[in-house]
């Protein structure tokens, strides 16, 4: 096993990791922007190398610095969390030159897998479901005819997308020439690569994804799979294993699709194949992510596995640990994402100091979390600050756990979504399981946040006022300081 | 007199009907008999009507204030200085600290004048930032405390000159 392990990412990834270095004994290496010198990332590791650069993100991208400070600290071995450098096939090729080890797969399979159309015909080359798709191959006029072939509503994607980016859902044949081309155009701009393709569409469905573990060798065990649904602008916002509602031989029909992926591609590392679910139980590959996943907790707590471990033993050379009869998920756990929001103004970022930070604790709650009291949050990186995760017997217990925890949870300073999450696992359809990519959207209404009382009101509008020492002293002409003290209803 | 504030982007007006025996707000159209418990640092207790509330509060960015009760938080902005709830030191010829607290800025310096209104101290007490604002033009003889310095209630701040700057 390492002795000593790089970790190049910040935030509650980066601690997160750190965590499991420190439960192994393994000594952690952070690197760090300036503008995160405080951050508790940089606070836990055993040691931490500042990245030189103007941009805060560039420097956590920057190939070279980066093996240059693994070197220098004698680290044996990059674990480069999600986001990032961690599907970068350039960044895994030159660690491994380098006589580094990756903590992830073959550089190999992430150019693979992150071409989506070259992974899709992959898939498909070993019988895994696509859905009906396009490809452009030829013109633009027998593209165009082919997609309209497999029958509206279709989709139109960017091959090297993510995020959302470059999508484009079209209902009718007028509008699909010029979506292609506006898709296309954006692809271009976020990808600086603007090939894009189409396939079939479904309405409502769900984002099932397996959790796979493979050895290089063409070894794989599942860790079943996360329903992860729930999501607003393209990204998720709640997970959760396993997902409800499917039947027992729908489940292993899609762990089996994973795992037989995984194989082929001789994959090494934790990885996740993502999947759309229809409502008719049929599914199709949508495309594999070939690292940590943000909601792996959800898996780690439904079967007590530490997938930041399993990972540091593969990369290590150590044979899976994990058989895949000894692994039989146990109750239900449901994550969340703390974000620097404002879901009233369409979830647009937000920033500020947290000036106050309560953290919630109790019976199979876990809290990842990345930030700290007196932490400014800054535009310069992604806003999810933590993510509060809850393990339950059941998926109701593992629900109102999530709530309760959430109700403790208190950030003053920086707005966040933890009221917004609160409303959305309160909501009737999420509570009855009814889950579906659209939810947020088809739920809307009853999601908003309803206008206080006027008590609440008043508290609030008083409890602002009289925390102004000036204020009390204006409405009370009392002289200073007894107007600050309190008592001033004398 | 009727201070504007917002909270959550939402116009209120605040208004004090009376002062004795006891205090009477009146917020929108409601009016409320209040009272206020001193709690340890950011926690506050009001009761209106009889009733208690208990939350958090924090000074946020700029003129606004932030506010937790019972699981949702607010963001309550502020009147701006001119609308006559900033602090104004007081005419006398000294500024004391009103509270228990850390000095994070200070803005003037030994000797310089000030013009009614200028920022004198910045001080952070009960996570609540004050910036204390002169009263009147006056010309400032001494400063008697650094930046990161802890106040006691009462710690003298910052001193004027008897005479007034010329105009």
């Amino acid at each position: 096993m390492f002795q000593k392990v790089l970790i190049a990412n910040r935030g509650e990834i980066a601690c997160r990791i750190q965590r499991t270095l420190r439960d192994l004994g393994i000594a952690g290496v952070a690197v760090y922007h300036h503008e995160d010198r405080d951050a508790p990332h940089v606070l836990a590791a055993d040691e931490a190398v500042v990245l030189e650069n103007d941009v805060p993100t560039a420097a956590y991208l920057d190939h070279a610095a980066i093996i240059e400070a693994a070197r220098r600290t004698g680290a044996q071995a990059i674990h480069p969390g999600y986001g990032f450098l961690s599907e970068n096939a350039a960044f895994a090729e030159a660690v491994e030159r380098s006589g580094l080890v990756f903590i992830g797969p073959d550089s190999r399979v992430i150019r693979l897998m992150g071409d989506k159309i070259r992974a899709r015909e992959f898939a498909a080359a070993h019988g895994i479901p696509v859905a009906p798709s396009a490809m452009l191959e030829r013109s633009l006029q027998d593209f165009l005819e082919r997609a309209s072939g497999i029958g509206f509503p279709l989709l139109v994607k960017a091959a090297a997308g993510g995020g959302g980016k470059g999508m484009r859902i079209v209902r009718t044949g007028t509008e699909l020439e010029p979506s292609v081309r506006a898709a296309a155009g954006e692809a271009q701009r976020y990808f600086a690569d603007g090939r894009v393709f189409i396939e079939r569409y479904i309405e409502q469905p769900r984002h099932i994804e397996v959790q796979v573990l493979g050895d290089g060798r063409g070894g794989v065990v599942h860790l079943f799979e996360r329903d992860c649904s729930v999501q607003r602008r393209y990204q998720k916002i709640i997970e959760e294993s396993p997902a409800p509602a499917i039947p027992a031989e729908l489940r292993d029909a899609i762990t089996g699709a994973a795992t037989r992926l995984a194989s082929a591609a001789r994959y090494r590392n934790a990885g996740t194949v993502e999947f759309i679910l229809a409502p008719d139980g049929t599914f199709y590959f949508l495309e594999m992510n070939t690292r940590l996943q943000v909601e792996h907790p959800v898996t780690e707590l439904v079967l007590d596995v530490d997938l930041v471990a399993e990972q540091l033993r593969i990369a290590a050379g150590a044979p899976l640990s994990l058989r895949q009869d000894d692994l039989q998920p146990a109750g239900h756990a449901i994550e969340c994402r703390i974000c620097a929001e404002q879901p009233a103004r369409n979830f647009l970022p937000a920033t500020g100091r947290i000036a106050l930070l309560r953290l919630p604790a109790g019976d199979g709650i876990r809290f990842d979390s990345g930030i700290r009291a007196g932490q400014t949050v800054t535009p310069a990186f992604d806003s999810m600050l933590a993510k509060l995760i809850a393990h339950g017997r059941t998926r109701h217990e593992a629900r109102i756990r999530l709530v309760s925890a959430l109700r403790q949870l208190i950030v003053l300073g920086v707005p966040t979504n933890i009221e917004y999450l609160m409303r959305v696992l309160e909501n009737a359809e999420f509570a009855a399981g009814r889950v579906h990519t659209g939810l947020l959207t088809q739920e809307a209404a009853r999601l908003r946040q309803h206008p206080p009382t006027s008590e609440d009101t008043a508290a609030v509008i008083l409890a602002a006022a009289l925390s102004q020492p000036d204020f009390r002293q204006h409405s009370f002409g009392m002289p200073e300081p007894y107007a600050s003290i309190g008592s001033w209803h004398n | 007199m009727t201070y504007r504030m917002k909270i959550d982007d939402q116009d209120v007006t605040l208004d004090i009907v009376a002062r004795r025996p006891l205090l009477r707000a009146r917020v929108g159209s409601d009016e409320w008999q209040v009272a206020e418990s001193p709690v340890a640092e950011a926690v506050f207790e009001i009761s209106l009507n009889g009733r208690t509330h208990r939350g958090l509060r924090c000074a946020g960015s700029a003129r606004t204030v932030h506010v937790w009760l019972d699981g949702r938080v607010y963001i309550v902005e502020l009147p701006l200085p001119a609308q006559g709830v900033r602090s104004a030191a007081s005419a006398a010829n000294e500024i004391r600290a009103q509270m228990p607290g850390v000095v994070l800025a200070v803005h003037c310096a030994g000797g310089e004048a000030v013009a009614a209104g200028a920022e004198l101290v910045t001080i952070e007490s009960m996570k609540l930032q004050t910036t204390i604002v002169a009263a009147r033009s006056a010309i400032v003889d001494q400063v008697h405390i650094t930046a990161n310095a802890s106040v006691a209630r009462g710690a003298l701040l910052v001193s004027f000159r008897r005479e007034t700057p010329e105009p």
